[in-house]
């Protein structure tokens, strides 16, 4: 059994919900860049799980697809220690689910955070049906993992 | 004339969009609609002209919570229509994934969604302030559920590894045996479940319910048996249609089920409690007893308690499952279509979950029927809150209000199923 890795990255998100899959899609290209300090949970659907993913890390990064009416791809960034997120930001359409907002306000009530949250939300504009992600998120998620990997003292790719 | 309204602009911890209306003259109850504006999805017309071996995999999409309740419905629908049977390991491993829908669509309800209504929280993070240890324990049964169900279903919404005539892949023995101490500790933790949930206090409030469940004659019914009920229904799954009918009321978009020339029933756990009590293993109606209940629950409000009952059983089957499995040597009987029209039926967390197809020779589908627990519970709904209401006019608007509210969460209902949130209404005249 390896070492429990230090951070985790939770992506949030529908990969078949257009710009939804976007929380996925960043947890995909931080997993193939295989640090192995740093755990990716992905698709995760219910916040409930969320919870007992970053139980064990010293780090935790939640990255969802937003809908606060920003223009489509900007990046927001919200540290979940500091302060509750708006739910506007993320949906829920579920609940039988929690979402991020929910998921880091039962942590809190718990008592079980990590000791850093930072919450990322990438703006989206098109979550209708299918795999599709628009142009500007896609490009948002390349910008989000090079300004992780910048941050944990790695080259972008 | 004493006129009064109370609104509650948004029920939380019920799935779906719909509102309640309740109105009240001169002491008496004119009307209670659970009115459900969610909009049609229309599932069953857009199954026409796709193959039977996709019915599990698109139903499944009707719900998030109970997806494996849709693919077994349709599963068994399917292998009905073409002559095929499904038994031995991959029967029982069907049963096993339908352990791991209970265990965690059941912690939710009965710790997150339901529980609040009797401590007095708003929410489950409210209560978790108070109750972090009780909710700890709540969020560690539903995660070794959701566990189960990606072990065999490949991911735990929607899974991916079911299929017609059994499963893509069958987990080795080792794979399951992963599951005996987590299992272990959530029987000891339903147990306590069961202790902590018969100690709060109910409204004194029982009705007379038609119970229509699932029966079969060896064991506590998931997917196999007759749909039976209390008073004298007993019939096999290709008559649901003669035995129920669903009519449209203008304040739903959803249909309502009925007996056909009777009425309301109710369908859900405290049915498939009353009607199969003595097929439970000892170790659950040992608990049931000492919490209380007797073989028939007559009182919604307690449904919370037959919930906790039936994770005893879950977890309990799962175990028994997982101690006596061996490694099927194919993980699926394969099927060939042929025309012909098939019937399933399973037992959702929420009750009772019937569908049926007609498909042809090269099996795509010619049309289907699909009828989900809520809406066979719509009616009975309805009528707890007619009930209720009138027994409790002396009640403060604000406590009625409350009360009424648990009285739909009595039902863990999932109006997105039967076709989002509420809207509750009282109007005093």
């Amino acid at each position: 059994m390896g070492e429990t890795p230090s951070t985790v990255v939770i992506a949030f998100g529908n990969s078949l919900r257009g710009d939804d899959g976007v929380g996925p899609l960043v947890g995909e290209m931080i997993a193939a860049a295989g640090l192995p300090h740093v755990q990716v949970v992905s698709n995760i659907g219910d916040g409930a799980r969320a919870v007992e993913a970053w139980a064990n890390a010293r780090t935790a990064y939640l990255v969802d697809s937003a809908s606060s009416g920003a223009v489509p791809g900007t990046i927001h960034r919200f540290d979940g220690l500091a302060e509750p997120i708006p739910e506007s930001f993320f949906r829920v359409c579920s609940t039988h689910c929690f979402g991020v907002s929910t998921s880091i306000e039962l942590g809190r009530a718990l008592g079980r955070l990590p000791d850093r949250l930072i919450v990322y939300g990438i703006e989206g504009e098109d979550f209708s049906f299918g795999p599709a992600i628009s142009d500007c998120v896609r490009e948002a998620a390349r910008c989000l993992v090079d300004r992780l990997l910048g941050e944990w003292g790695l080259e972008p790719g | 004339m004493k006129s009064k309204t109370i609104k509650v602009d948004y029920l939380a911890r019920v799935e779906g969009e719909g509102k309640l209306l309740v109105k009240i003259k001169d002491s008496r109850v004119t009307e209670a609609q659970l009115a459900i504006f969610e909009p049609p999805r229309f599932f069953e017309a857009f199954m026409r002209g796709r193959h039977f071996m996709e019915a599990p995999d698109i139903t499944a999409r009707i719900c998030g919570i109970c997806p494996v309740a849709y693919q077994m419905s349709s599963s068994y629908a399917m292998e009905d229509a073409c002559g095929a049977t499904v038994g031995g390991q991959l029967r029982a491993l069907r049963r096993l994934i339908y352990c791991g829908e209970y265990i965690e669509s059941h912690a939710l309800h009965v710790y997150m969604l339901h529980a609040p209504d009797f401590l007095g929280y708003e929410d489950a993070i409210q209560m978790a302030r108070d109750h972090g240890d009780t909710v700890k324990q709540g969020l560690k049964l539903k995660k070794i559920g959701n566990d189960l169900m990606i072990a065999l279903g490949g991911r735990e919404i929607h899974p991916i590894n079911t299929r017609v005539g059994g499963f893509y892949k069958a987990p080795s023995k080792k794979d399951l045996q992963a599951f005996i101490d987590p299992l272990t500790w959530a029987l000891e933790a339903s147990l306590a479940t069961v202790k902590w949930v018969a100690g709060f206090s109910f409204p004194d409030f029982e009705r007379d319910y038609e119970f229509v469940s699932l029966r079969h004659p060896d064991e506590y019914p998931f997917t196999e048996g007759n749909v039976v009920s209390n008073k004298g229904i007993d019939i096999p799954i290709n008559r649901f249609l003669d035995t129920f009918e669903e009519i449209h009321v203008e304040h739903s978009t959803s249909l309502q089920a009925r007996v056909i020339e009777r009425d309301d029933y109710l369908a859900g756990p405290m049915a498939r409690y009353a009607n199969n009590f003595d097929l439970l293993p000892k170790v659950a109606q040992d608990a049931a007893r000492e919490a209380g209940l007797s073989r028939v629950c007559r009182n919604p409000f307690q449904s919370i308690i037959v919930r906790a009952v039936e994770l005893v059983f879950a977890c309990h089957e799962a175990l028994r499952i997982i101690e006596q499995y061996e490694p099927p040597d194919t993980p699926f009987v394969p099927i060939e279509p042929r025309a012909g029209v098939g019937h399933g039926c399973s037992e959702a967390p929420r009750g009772l979950l019937y569908h049926r197809y007609r498909i042809n020779d090269d099996g795509i589908i010619q049309d289907a029927r699909i009828i989900p627990p809520t809406s066979q519970n719509q009616r009975a709904i309805e009528e707890d809150l007619r009930l209720f209401v009138e027994k409790n006019l002396h009640l403060s608007t604000e406590k009625l209000t409350w009360q009424c509210e648990q009285a739909v969460r009595n039902y863990d209902p999932c109006i997105s199923c039967s076709c989002h949130f509420l809207d509750l209404k009282i109007v005093r005249e």
